[in-house]
């Protein structure tokens, strides 16, 4: 088991940068929840439920930005052979699948009193499904190989083939017949939902939307210093077993 | 006949709150999970060190 340079990311403390953004994130999430609640307006023809738009477009908006940056990470890895591109590049899908479980979630519960169903076959949501189910497999296909080199280069490989299903997914309700809504850049006069927002809402919609901003580059410096000091413990381990 | 009852807005305010119970769960976990394997981490590298250690004696 070899790996190209040594993991040299100190993970014994948290730097001082991550330490304030961590705050900063916890600060901007109770405003942005502040900003739901009591800032937004009731929507008039779906009451409350409306205002999991301003938490679920944002997480999908992450998990879309999650999966970009894996892309760029397998390309940075095939460019470079740096195993920071790798460890950056499974720390995102894992955010990336967090959060669009919370899309998947949240949207089955904005449809539920909206559409009177669960689910439905929408071409959103079916693409949707296929994106998370694309990124289980990269877990999965990581867990399968052995030799981290290998791993690295297959992974990346498919996170670059992966991302191909995102933006089939976004542009999925603009050029099929499809329930849900169109929020920015309607080009598809067939779709059936459409919103039109108050000012307050988008003042709502766009802090939320860059509170999650934040908090993904929170999480993802997080989960990258987790990943380097996995790294690490594999390194102490392969020189355990060759002693 | 009145249009009334039709008009009114719906309670969907137990939706809204499963919604923003998934918003807060979800993070969390994730959070929890990132704790939970760098608490494992750590144990095994005390012990890889422990280890090394015993075998210079």
């Amino acid at each position: 088991m070899t790996f190209s340079k040594e993991s040299t990311v100190n993970t014994a403390t948290t730097p001082r940068a991550l330490q304030i953004l961590t705050v900063i994130t916890i600060i901007l999430f109770v405003i942005a929840l502040g900003l739901v609640f009591f800032y937004a307006p009731r929507e008039a023809t779906m009451g409350e439920v409306q205002r999991i738009f301003y938490f679920h477009v944002p997480s999908a908006w992450v998990g879309g930005l999650a999966f970009l940056v894996t892309l760029v990470a397998g390309v940075g890895f095939l460019r470079t052979g740096d195993y920071k591109w790798d460890r950056v590049g499974l720390s995102s899908v894992e955010i990336g699948i967090t959060f669009s479980i919370m899309t998947l979630f949240s949207g089955m519960l904005w449809a539920r009193p909206s559409w009177n169903t669960w689910w439905t076959w929408d071409p959103r949501l079916t693409t949707f499904t296929i994106v998370l189910l694309l990124y289980f497999a990269y877990l999965m296909l990581r867990q399968g190989i052995e030799d981290p080199g290998r791993r690295a280069r297959f992974a990346s490989v498919y996170g670059i083939v992966a991302f191909i299903s995102v933006p089939i997914t976004y542009f999925a309700i603009q050029l099929a017949r499809s329930i849900h809504p169109v929020i920015f850049g309607s080009a598809n006069p067939n779709a059936e939902g459409d919103s039109s927002l108050t000012p307050e809402m988008l003042h709502t919609f766009f802090f939320c939307l860059f509170t999650f901003t934040v908090l993904y580059v929170t999480l993802l410096w997080h989960r990258v210093r987790l990943a380097s000091y996995a790294e690490r413990v594999e390194q102490l381990k392969a020189k355990a077993l060759a002693a | 006949m009145t249009l009334a009852p039709l008009l009114q807005t719906p309670d969907t305010s137990g939706y809204m709150i499963a919604g923003y119970v998934v918003f807060i769960v979800l993070p969390v976990l994730f959070i929890a999970s990132l704790l939970y394997r760098q608490r494992s981490l750590k144990r095994d590298e005390e012990t890889l060190r422990s280890l090394a250690e015993e075998e210079k004696k």
